[in-house]
């Protein structure tokens, strides 16, 4: 599979998880951002089997607080807390893995998965150089998605 | 009167999300009770008579799978029909679900009519 095919599947999951969990209209954005440090946070999740590999997620403050406030069912951000905004993060990456893995690898393979976490920032310029690198606008705000198996 | 669902995740945001799913579904739902790992739905179950049970299995304490085993050991919890929510979508792991008893599979993204045919399936319609 090329490097375009496999990103289509995983732009077309992670906007499906987007739109169907968090309520969140999308759009598939292919110049990505040229300003440094747009991302307020990133999140990774690594999955075990046949492949291994892991998933980065970037994005703003503003799209983690409208993912918490449409996932919580709040009608304002006034209660939102940080750990919220970015539990709301981990969570969308967790359900896109689930789905962008059966997309790609089938339902008859078994993979683990871990527990999404936060990444270090200073990861992110390398993940935006990467051509692997998925942009997705969401709500007019940018979200990045890297997809790697070792 | 209706259905009293319970619905164990470890994540807040995980536990709202479903719970508005079952709100939804277009099911009699008296009551919705959550827990944030095992072993609070165990003490929970304890206290609640409890239709069915939607849990996730990666959590803290105590894990989905570990309180299904838990709950077969308990005369009065053994026959409640457990549901595990998860991402995966892998027919091995759905069967090695099945085969230890769990009643039902739902696969988030959660909604309320993926919620509804679960239920339906497990329990059969409301009467």
């Amino acid at each position: 599979m090329s490097i375009r095919q496999l990103n289509e599947v995983v732009s077309c999951e992670v906007r499906r998880v987007l739109e169907q969990t968090a309520y969140l209209f999308t759009e598939e954005e292919s110049v990505p951002p040229s300003f440094d440090g747009w991302a307020s946070a990133g999140v990774f999740l690594t999955f075990s089997g046949t492949p291994s590999g892991y998933i980065h997620m970037w994005t703003t403050d503003a799209l983690m607080e409208a993912a918490a406030v449409n996932m919580l069912g709040l009608d304002s951000p006034d209660q939102i807390t940080n750990k919220n905004r970015l539990d709301a993060l981990k969570e969308l990456l967790n359900i896109s893995t689930g789905h962008i893995l059966t997309r790609l690898y089938g339902k008859n393979v078994l993979f683990e998965l871990g527990i999404p976490e936060e990444l270090d920032p200073d990861l992110l310029q390398g993940d935006i150089k990467d051509p692997r690198s998925i942009w997705i606008d969401a709500e007019d705000e940018p979200l990045l998605v890297v997809l790697r198996t070792v | 009167m209706g259905y009293t669902v319970m619905i164990i995740d470890d994540s807040e945001i995980i536990r709202s999300v479903l719970k508005r799913a079952v709100d939804l579904s277009g099911l009699p739902v008296s009551e919705i009770i959550t827990a944030t790992d095992g072993v609070d739905g165990l003490e929970k179950l304890e206290e609640n008579w409890v239709d069915i049970v939607f849990t996730d299995i990666n959590m803290p304490r105590m894990n989905g799978i570990e309180l299904f085993d838990r709950m077969l050991e308990r005369k009065d919890l053994k026959n409640i029909p457990v549901v595990v929510v998860s991402t995966e979508g892998s027919s091995l792991r759905i069967d090695e679900l099945r085969s230890k008893g769990i009643k039902g599979y739902l696969r988030k993204p959660c909604t309320p009519e993926s919620v509804r045919d679960v239920i339906v399936n497990v329990l059969g319609e409301w009467k």
